[in-house]
């Protein structure tokens, strides 16, 4: 096993899979940007973890780097560098969990939190400005102002995943053999 | 036989507590913003906005309304114009009063303030109270 781990090198089918994970992250993101907090970002991040783990560790900063050069380097971006690795950590660590419904959770509950998330970076932003007290102040102020987003962010996220996830793991399993943990009894028969 | 019924229903519970916890998160989130949102004080308030141009020239406009946020009393200040762009958050303001502030050609914006502090909200959701004293500056880093 350690030596496998060794051996792993990136291949010219990692480089293109990475790639194509990328690109459909940026497609999806563009394609729902007229929906507000209703998004499939959070839904391929947990998708790809699953079905191509490791590689999700080169898509994320490539991903977020292309965000930042479309859409600027503001203080969302800086909320981009951990929110997305953290919903990826997540998932990994749950990799083994093969319910529909314990994913849509997992996905409505990150989605419901994502203003909870970003708030230590305004947070960071607005002590910085205005000194420590009125600092936290304006980060719980903007948290409550988002919340009404939050809940649609969440609610979205739980639909996505409940309607997708079912199709997206079948149209997998049949271009790419499921990692032996995200086999059904029956598959692994 | 019976091995898969029991773990059926253990994952079955565990489905129901997942449930009951997410609605529940969305009960705390949504009491938190009931409590905590910002408020607009109703009724008749005695209000000024403060225009400080590029140059550092001063414009005030001071004035009663009846409005609740910020975007409708800078609508009735008399000779106050802006504009800008909508988004899911309100409108970003981007000209006032014939000054463009375009941070994505000299990392210039328009910056507001209420009462000396810098404003925790859109001009959608600034809440207006009475005897407020608002700012807006153009600002360039």
């Amino acid at each position: 096993m350690d030596d496998q781990k060794k051996k792993r090198k990136i291949t010219i089918q990692d480089i293109a899979l990475i790639g194509i994970m990328t690109a459909m992250l940026e497609v999806c993101k563009a394609a729902l940007s007229f929906l507000p907090n209703v998004e499939l970002v959070s839904f391929w991040i947990i998708m790809f973890t699953l079905f191509f783990s490791w590689r999700i560790a080169f898509v994320i900063p490539v991903f977020v780097l292309i965000e930042g050069c479309i859409y600027g380097f503001g203080s969302w971006w800086f909320m981009y560098l951990y929110v997305w690795p953290l919903l990826a950590w997540i998932t990994y660590m749950n990799r083994r969990q093969q319910s529909i419904w314990f994913w849509s959770i997992l996905s409505s509950v990150f989605g419901l939190m994502y203003g909870f998330f970003c708030t230590p970076v305004h947070g960071a932003m607005s002590i910085a400005s205005g000194g420590f007290r009125n600092g936290l102040y304006a980060a719980f102020a903007w948290w409550v102002a988002g919340i009404p987003y939050d809940i649609i962010h969440g609610i979205g996220n739980f639909v996505v995943m409940a309607v997708c996830y079912v199709p997206v793991r079948r149209a997998v399993s049949m271009i790419s053999p499921l990692p032996h943990c995200l086999r059904t009894e029956k598959e692994k028969k | 036989m019976e091995n898969t019924k029991s773990s059926t229903k253990t994952s079955n519970r565990k489905i129901l507590f997942g449930a009951a916890g997410l609605i529940a998160l969305i009960a705390v989130l949504a009491v938190v913003y009931v409590m905590f949102r910002p408020k607009p004080v109703e009724g008749s308030k005695n209000i000024a906005i403060e225009v400080v141009d590029k140059e550092g020239g001063s414009e005030k406009y001071e004035f009663r309304t009846d409005a609740e946020y910020l975007r409708q009393a800078m609508e009735e200040a008399e000779g106050l114009t802006f504009s800008g762009t909508e988004s899911e958050y309100g409108m970003m303001v981007e000209t006032v009063n014939g000054t463009t502030a375009d941070y994505n050609v000299d990392k210039s914006y328009w910056s507001f303030y209420v009462n000396g502090e810098y404003c925790n909200y859109g001009i959608d959701t600034q809440p207006v109270a009475d005897g407020d004293q608002f700012s807006i500056i153009y600002t360039a880093e």
